[in-house]
């Protein structure tokens, strides 16, 4: 389950303007169980049902890893980005907010907050690229003048909007070293389970 | 209802959860001003860290507002050193050290002396006065993250001292170190304290005796600078309506002087605990530069290098400290001995040294007397009522 840093306790009934919503007082970080998870992510209100949500979950999930990918990035990284959007998306819905778009600013933050960063420019040309299944000399031809500058504005938008709901919130703990240091242990380095283990 | 059509991202309603907006504070006062568009590095950098930190002596990190500005940074930050430029992560005391040889050398030199409006353009403008890094001179170089990228196509040499030979021998000197590529050959805070050009007449004046500012943060500085520009445009017209009535004017600056409210310039004298009246017919601007033929600045009796006490120097100069050395006489008393001619040291009258009364002849027979010719002459004046600086 996503770490998250504050109670679900009233996203479902979430009309409230964050305005009035100062619950800052505490820095604990809390945790949602799967099934808060499911029963009262934003977007069950928006008809998008369990199921759905995981599919689409799967969606981002593969897309960002192969965004990484191609960006060289370290699986940290990409593992970041991956986390980043679960904890943008169990508190905003899937009907207003283009996953791809949201995925492709998490990974720029992501890459900036793992001290990875990558040039805008490259990731939105490999982004475009995997998006439209298409060469990005090709992509000139095909979209309106000015696409490259408005998708570029696009995905800053998001990352703004990424920060403003995660509350800044981008430390993400990844059970790599741990499970590393633990098959270490067990004289398990050199097998192909570290392999199998870091790739679940 | 369907899942976000691609490129859909609703911006218009707020979230229920995450940071509050800035809007929903009354704002007492602003510090400074961050930047829009792409959220920099460095800002994640610092939340990160600020978040997880829990220290007694640290502010805890309360929390973020932000909003949507409308305005596009117009500058990069000048004096960013070359290691962060080339996208260091693991940096020092020496970043300081650059950027307090960028503004040094802006106050001899009267502008930015790396106007770049990125990074990138920044980073050239340092290749093209301090010259190219390589291995030979800052080993390490070539493993900053940026630097395959940035590093420049052409060969590019050192110009720093051919650039400034205009500046006095020792400033240049000690810029010289300032502005060294690696960080590791740069010089310390501590070094630079020892550095001739603080041992050679003119002397630093008694940090006590320098005119009390108010506090200043850039975004207050954009406020006060706006203001000037009105009050000049006040007075060119006030000028124009009543040539004569010059005590009237509101301060204004002199051209070519781009901060002088906050910066002395090397020859503009400061205005600091000059009386008013005596404001009214002192003023001497444009005076030239470069050694003169004057009697020395200090009074036989006075306690040469005494002023400032450092460790190293102790012996040198008497050991007599702040406050207690030459300044008080030097400033009070006839400053240049009796001749009464300006003892322009080598940077034009120990400008920017205004301590108790200042260093340059007061109503001397050279400059005489009346308040004469210029709007500027109440300046002082009129800054010491403004910012009650020590009279």
């Amino acid at each position: 389950p996503a770490p998250l840093t504050r109670s679900n306790a009233d996203t479902s009934t979430s009309a409230r303007c964050k305005r009035d919503a100062p619950r800052f007082e505490d820095d604990e970080p809390l945790f949602m169980s799967r099934d808060e998870i499911d029963r009262c992510s934003p977007s069950r209100k928006d008809g998008i049902d369990v199921l759905h949500e995981t599919h689409l979950r799967y969606s981002y999930c593969a897309f960002l890893q192969n965004l990484g990918m191609r960006l060289e990035l370290p699986q940290t990284t990409i593992g970041t980005a991956m986390v980043l959007c679960h904890r943008f998306f169990v508190r905003q819905s899937h009907a207003f907010h283009d996953r791809f778009l949201i995925s492709t600013a998490s990974l720029f933050l992501a890459a900036k907050s793992e001290e990875t960063p990558r040039p805008l420019n490259n990731l939105l040309r490999v982004s475009s690229e995997i998006l439209h299944k298409q060469d990005f000399t090709l992509l000139s031809y095909l979209l309106p003048v000015d696409w490259f500058e408005q998708y570029r504005e696009r995905v800053l938008e998001a990352e703004q909007l990424i920060l403003t709901t995660l509350n800044f919130e981008l430390n993400v703990q990844h059970p790599f070293d741990p499970l590393t240091s633990v098959l270490n242990k067990l004289g398990l380095s050199h097998t192909v389970l570290v392999n199998l283990a870091l790739n679940l | 209802m369907a899942i976000a059509a691609p490129g859909q991202l609703n911006l218009n309603e707020y979230p229920s959860w995450g940071s509050r907006s800035v809007d929903c504070f009354e704002k007492l006062e602003q510090i400074g001003e961050g930047t829009y568009g792409s959220f920099p590095i460095t800002a994640i950098r610092e939340i990160k860290i600020l978040k997880k930190l829990h220290h007694e002596n640290v502010i805890k990190l309360k929390e973020i507002v932000t909003s949507p500005g409308p305005e596009k940074d117009e500058q990069g930050r000048p004096g960013l050193p070359p290691e962060l430029l080339l996208g260091t992560t693991k940096y020092g005391p020496a970043v300081d050290m650059w950027s307090v040889g960028c503004i040094f050398a802006e106050l001899l030199h009267g502008k930015p002396i790396f106007p770049g409006k990125d990074e990138p353009e920044q980073l050239n403008k340092i290749f093209e006065l301090c010259g190219a890094p390589d291995e030979v001179n800052w080993p390490g170089v070539s493993k900053s993250p940026w630097y395959n990228q940035f590093k420049p196509t052409r060969p590019m040499k050192r110009r720093l001292r051919e650039v400034f030979r205009h500046f006095d021998r020792h400033a240049l000197e000690l810029l010289e170190r300032m502005l060294t590529l690696d960080p590791a050959q740069r010089i310390t805070a501590k070094d630079a304290l020892d550095a001739e050009y603080f041992w050679t007449d003119p002397l630093p004046c008694d940090p006590k005796s320098l005119p009390k500012y108010e506090s200043s943060h850039e975004f207050q500085t954009k406020k006060k600078r706006q203001q000037q520009r009105q009050n000049e445009e006040n007075a060119k017209r006030m000028k124009m309506q009543h040539s004569q009535q010059h005590t009237r004017l509101p301060p204004i600056q002199q051209p070519g002087q781009p901060h002088g409210q906050m910066r002395p310039g090397p020859n503009q004298p400061i205005h600091g605990s000059q009386p008013p009246v005596a404001a009214g017919h002192s003023h001497h601007y444009g005076k030239p530069r470069g050694p003169s033929g004057g009697p020395g600045r200090y009074p036989p009796s006075g306690n040469p290098g005494g002023g400032y006490n450092h460790p190293n120097r102790g012996g040198q100069g008497g050991g007599s400290g702040y406050g207690s050395g030459p300044y008080p006489p030097q400033g009070r008393g006839a400053p240049y001995g009796s001749s009464g001619m300006p003892g322009a040291g080598p940077r034009g009258g120990g400008s920017g040294y205004g301590v108790g009364a200042p260093n340059y002849p007061q109503g001397g027979p050279p400059y005489g007397g009346s308040a004469a010719g210029r709007g500027s002459n109440m300046m002082g004046g009129n800054r010491n009522q403004q910012y009650g600086w020590q009279q």
